[in-house]
């Protein structure tokens, strides 16, 4: 049974912001008869405006899977999802449309586009939006240069390091001013030094902007760097714990 | 051991049933067609014997070689032979002339013969005409009535030399004789094959010979033995016309050959040393059999690159599951299996699809061929032709798998063993093909087979009427480099191509434009394979339809050449013509009529030559003369000279570089004047030709008709050349409206472009190649449907993570289907646009095939447009339809689990 902790006290902004995301109940199984397995068994959380959440827990658990239902990537077999108040998890096109504009990702392999340059990869969700060319250039150069990678907006993913990658990948992520990124192990594919410069650029951009984080992660150091910490053990999250900031 | 292997080997198949269907669905394919053509090359054989026998009257004549043989006996054996469906006995005896009894009119010499009323229900060769067969008289020829005045009723008299007085006998009947010059087949062995032409002859009942003249003329003939005890003719030549059973003979021209000379042996063993069997059919079949096997490799070899691409197809097919096979084989390895346990698995498990495909293939190649070609198509088709088949499918199906299947995995298990070596530094190495340059090596060596043939005359007809068409087998060499080097050099060309395409596309565009051109470049080794399937298999329907279309034109031209235009009349020889003849050939359909004299006694310098004379000012608007055909000038400037210079003469190119006539020279010729008396001509060269309409052999020199008249004293044409409207059906209509024209009185051969495209050329060119063409057409469609399919679902399979991304960050599924759509379109009209040029060339070197077998030479491909717009259209529906079903797959994509696979 799904636990639902006391909140900690938020951060200033996620004080002052709404709910971004609310789900209650949320589960869902994969496989059929005796090999099923419950990977999310009634998962109640909110995130706030702003806020920073790190979802832990041991390996298969259920926080990719918990990332993927929220972010509209698989659908929850059972349960509800409310972006800024509108319940669209019974409903897969305004499921996609909000997320579209609120909800963007951060994968732990970068999830980059190899035949698009890294301009081109952070312009792709505008272009999927619609957003006129000459914005989307603005754009997009302006979230390459939040992470430092204006020198290397021609270049392909291949020519780049994993770090460059990332740090692509969370221009992508930030590129259409989201209210969330859900990020899945955004430093699992890289060493410690660069780990801890991506996570620093991830927060630092997600606080200036005031965009709410969740991220999940098996590092304490980065766990320990969120708001909150989400502990999920067999598809339960058993325990919110206190600001850490 | 090997039970572990099999048994391994089968859970294997079935564990991966996908790339196991995907392997058997490409593997039948190939199969598919090489049936297919198989079906066409046995009906085509079919088509090709009874071309050849059609035009036989008397399948076999028997020749009693001792004039004591018994008739009776000999008929009676013959008849019983199985296989024999009628014998009929005629006994000929040569007159020297027939006339009225003191009549001034005589004939020339002719023949007598003798047959049983039941002659004239067995052979088609004797047509009574008027009157009717009386034991107690004989018929004459229309000839011999026309030459004599006489009619039913009137008595000739016949001069036999044997006989001291001529034989008197009374007409009782004309018959048509203008199909009995296989009666008189020459026994002379240095004139094998040819006929004894004889249009003055006297038929009487077998009754009324025996009684009046058998006992006098055998009498003579004891009296005056034979030149020499075997090769002497005897005076009375007494023969037995066989008729076989034709439906009993195999389909083959070869076999059914083999048969009727068993047949004939057979007779003549029965006989020793009394009779001889001219065998008309064998001799027919002998040169049908040459052409069957030229068609059989040609239609064989216009397969090649379908099957070829069927096998791409399947490989392409296979290699979607390439990496499970590698695991598999890697796992195997692990578990400590040999090479060649790991190689016998691959084996055995080729040897199953390959015999899966042929299974599947042989009923998809019986249901394409009656889809194609109609119920008919099989409608001459025994359990022993589907038998026949079998063979051939199983070792196009096996060949096909260690192509498609067993190859890769052979190549897997080696790289595995390779992989292992050089872990730490991987090669990435081009293909050997493009190392080695290929590519171009085949193109040039394509390019040296063409020349060496050219200079050898490997392309010069070698046949004529009624032989084997001699046919360099080098001949096939030049278009398979050709298509092999094209191949691959498009492939080379492609992946530098399209990487540019992409970025120029990409500059040009925004948005998912932008996006797809992007991802065209960055996959350019993908796009090339599935652009070189989509261009190679139309450019084979493309070089197919240019094929059949010329090889279609081709027959035209060559039949209108041979007649001259669209029918040709020719009045017996000798008899006088009806007055107004020209004017009365002006039938309904016919829109022009032009008379020809033909002189075929003409000498110049000290040889015999064949000179036309025709009318300048008509010949051109009524007869086909291509500029083509002639040297240096236009057909219309070349007949306008000769209208101008009325002793002008058109000559032969060979004639003027024999004599090095050069236009201006004067020309002495002798005209024959009839009676071995000549006139001496002085004509001018006014142009020169390489081929003149009306003959495809014999044109030395053309002149004005009047001038020709006034020389030789005659204003008889020898033939008239009638125009219609240019088709066959057209030519067809009027020849059926002059023929009656002629009634028994004046005979005449009325020719036109059907018959001559039936009779006058190689087999080879009666083919009807329109059941081929839509054979292979419905095989373009289906191979490039399924290859487009096929690249479109490996590139989803491939793409399954990036098209998750994409979802993942925002592209809604009609966006990922568009992008889609934008890389198939691009293959498509690649593919469209690339199959023109490639299926041209291809076709222009395939039509350098066709100048072997036709008279004329093949001047360039002919461009039918609406088989090649037919083509494009079903097959841009075709790769549309495989564009809307593949994108179904992508909302299907499990987005989850694809993103997980980190």
């Amino acid at each position: 049974m799904a636990t639902r902790a006391d909140e900690m006290t938020p951060p200033p902004d996620a004080q002052a912001g709404r709910a971004v995301l609310a789900a209650t109940g949320l589960r869902k199984r994969y496989g059929r008869g005796d090999g099923a397995v419950d990977a999310l068994r009634g998962v109640d959380l909110e995130i706030r405006g702003g806020e920073i959440v790190a979802v832990m827990g041991p390996s298969g658990c259920g926080k990719t899977t918990l990332l993927h239902v929220l972010g509209g990537i698989e659908p929850a077999d059972a349960g509800e999802i409310s972006i800024d108040g509108t319940v669209v998890s019974r409903d897969e096109r305004r499921l996609a449309g909000l997320h579209r504009r609120t909800v963007t990702f951060v994968f732990q392999g970068f999830g980059l586009i190899p035949s698009l340059s890294a301009r081109e990869n952070v312009e792709f969700p505008l272009v999927a939006a619609g957003v006129p060319a000459g914005e989307r250039h603005r754009s997009s150069l302006a979230a390459l240069a939040d992470v430092g990678l204006v020198e290397w907006q021609h270049h392909l993913p291949e020519e780049m390091s994993g770090g460059q990658r990332q740090r692509v990948a969370i221009a992508r992520a930030l590129v259409p001013n989201p209210r969330l990124i859900l990020a899945d192990e955004p430093t699992g594919n890289l060493d410690v030094a660069t780990g801890e410069e991506v996570l620093d650029l991830l927060i630092t951009s997600a606080r200036r902007r005031r965009c709410a984080l969740v991220m999940v992660t098996h590092d304490p150091d980065a766990g320990a760097r969120a708001d909150r910490i989400l502990s999920l053990r067999d598809g339960v999250l058993v325990n919110h714990t206190e600001d850490l900031t | 051991m090997t039970r572990g292997v099999a048994a391994y080997t089968f859970r294997l198949l079935l564990r991966s049933p996908g790339r196991s269907l995907a392997l058997i669905g490409g593997l039948s394919l190939g199969v598919a067609l090489v049936v297919s053509i198989l079906f066409f090359v046995e009906s085509s054989s079919k088509q090709l014997t009874q071309t050849a026998i059609a035009p036989v009257p008397i399948d076999m004549v028997g020749h009693a070689t001792v004039p004591t043989i018994s008739q009776r006996q000999v008929v009676g054996a013959f008849r019983r032979q199985p296989g024999i469906q009628a014998v009929e006995v005629m006994d000929a005896v040569d007159f020297t002339t027939a006339a009225r009894p003191g009549g001034a009119q005589k004939t020339p010499a002719g023949k007598l013969v003798a047959v049983d009323p039941s002659f004239f229900q067995s052979f088609d060769v004797l047509k009574v005409s008027s009157g009717a067969f009386d034991p107690n008289g004989a018929l004459v020829t229309e000839a011999t009535a026309t030459r004599l005045g006489v009619k039913p009723g009137d008595t000739i008299a016949v001069s036999i030399p044997a006989l001291a007085a001529p034989y008197q006998v009374k007409v009782t009947g004309i018959v048509d004789a203008s199909r009995a010059q296989m009666l008189f087949l020459s026994t002379d062995p240095s004139k094998q094959g040819e006929y004894q032409v004889v249009t003055d002859m006297v038929v009487m009942d077998r009754s009324l010979f025996n009684r009046a003249l058998r006992t006098a003329l055998l009498g003579a003939a004891s009296a005056q033995p034979a030149p020499n005890a075997t090769g002497g003719a005897p005076v009375v030549d007494q023969q037995q016309l066989i008729r076989i059973d034709r439906t009993a003979l195999p389909g083959s021209p070869a076999a059914a050959q083999t048969r009727v000379k068993t047949l004939a042996r057979s007779l003549e063993r029965q006989f020793t040393g009394q009779i001889k069997i001219t065998n008309n059919l064998g001799d027919a079949l002998g040169s049908a059999k040459g052409d069957a096997l030229t068609a059989k490799i040609l239609f064989i070899f216009l397969g090649l690159p379908g099957v070829a691409l069927a096998v791409f197809l399947a490989r392409y097919a296979g290699e979607l599951y390439g990496e499970a096979q590698r695991r598999e084989i890697g796992l195997l390895r692990a578990r400590g299996a040999s090479s060649r346990q790991v190689l016998g698995i691959a084996g055995l498990a080729a040897g199953v699809l390959g015999v899966a495909g042929a299974a599947v293939g042989l009923g998809a190649g019986t249901l394409v061929t009656v889809l194609a070609r109609g119920n008919n198509a099989l409608a001459s088709a025994s359990a022993g032709t589907f038998i026949g088949m079998v063979p051939w499918a199983l070792a196009a199906g096996l060949l096909m798998a260690v192509a498609s299947s067993f190859m890769p995995a052979w190549n897997a298990a080696r790289q595995n063993v390779i992989d292992e070596r050089r872990r730490i530094k991987r090669v990435e190495r081009a293909p050997f093909w493009k190392r080695a340059w290929l590519d171009v090596g085949a193109l040039l060596a394509a390019g040296v087979v063409l020349f060496l043939l050219n200079l050898s005359g490997g392309f010069k007809p070698a046949g004529g009427e009624g032989q084997t068409l001699s046919f360099s087998f080098y001949l096939f060499l030049a278009p398979l480099l050709l298509w092999i080097g094209l191949t691959l050099l498009l492939q080379r060309l492609l992946v530098k191509v399209i990487p540019l395409f992409a970025r120029s596309a990409a500059g040009a565009s925004s948005g998912f434009g932008q996006v797809a051109a992007r991802s065209m470049g960055w996959r350019a080794n993908r796009l090339t394979s599935a652009i070189s399937v989509v261009a190679l298999t139309l450019s084979f329907g493309v070089s197919l339809a240019l094929f059949t279309s010329t090889y279609n034109a081709q027959k035209r031209m060559d039949a209108h050449y041979a007649v001259g235009s669209d029918v040709r009349v020719t009045p017996a020889l000798g008899l006088a013509q009806p007055a107004g003849l020209r004017q009365r050939l002006l039938v309904p359909g016919a829109t022009g009529v032009t008379a020809v004299m033909r002189d075929g006694s003409a000498v110049v310098g000290s040889e015999r030559h064949v000179v036309y004379g025709i009318n300048a000012a008509k010949f051109g608007s009524i007869s086909y003369l291509p500029d083509s055909f002639l040297v240096g000038e236009s057909a219309t400037t070349m007949l306008s000279n000769l209208r101008a210079t009325p002793n002008g003469v058109l000559i032969s190119r060979d004639l003027a570089n024999t004599f090095s006539i050069l236009v201006g020279d004067p020309v002495l010729v002798r005209l024959s004047t009839g009676g071995g008396a000549y006139k001496d001509v002085r004509l001018k060269a006014v142009g020169i030709f390489k081929q003149f309409p009306t003959s495809s052999q014999d044109s030395d020199l053309v002149m004005n008709r009047a001038f020709m008249a006034q020389a030789r004293g005659t204003t008889a044409a020898d033939f008239y050349l009638v125009r219609a409207d240019g088709t066959q059906a057209g030519a067809t209509r009027v020849a059926n409206e002059i023929k009656p024209l002629f009634g028994s009185t004046a005979p005449a051969q009325v020719q036109d472009l059907t018959a001559t495209l039936a009779t006058d050329q190689s087999t080879l060119t009666s083919l009807n190649l329109s059941g081929l063409g839509s054979t292979e057409r419905i095989f373009t469609l289906v191979i490039a449907f399924a290859g487009f399919g096929i690249f479109l679902l490996s590139a989803i399979a491939e793409r399954a993570k990036e098209f998750s991304t994409m979802r993942a960050i925002g592209a809604a599924p009609s966006q990922l289907r568009r992008l889609l759509a934008i890389e198939g379109g691009s293959i498509m009209v690649f593919g469209l646009l690339l199959s023109v040029p490639v299926g041209f060339i291809i076709a222009r070197v395939l039509v350098t095939l066709l100048t072997s077998i036709f008279s004329l030479p093949v001047s360039g491909v002919s461009v039918s447009l609406s088989p090649l717009l037919i083509l494009f259209a079903v097959s841009a529906g075709g790769l549309l339809v495989a564009l809307v079903l593949t994108a179904q797959a992508l909302p299907r994509l499990s987005l989850g689990t694809t993103l997980r696979e980190e």
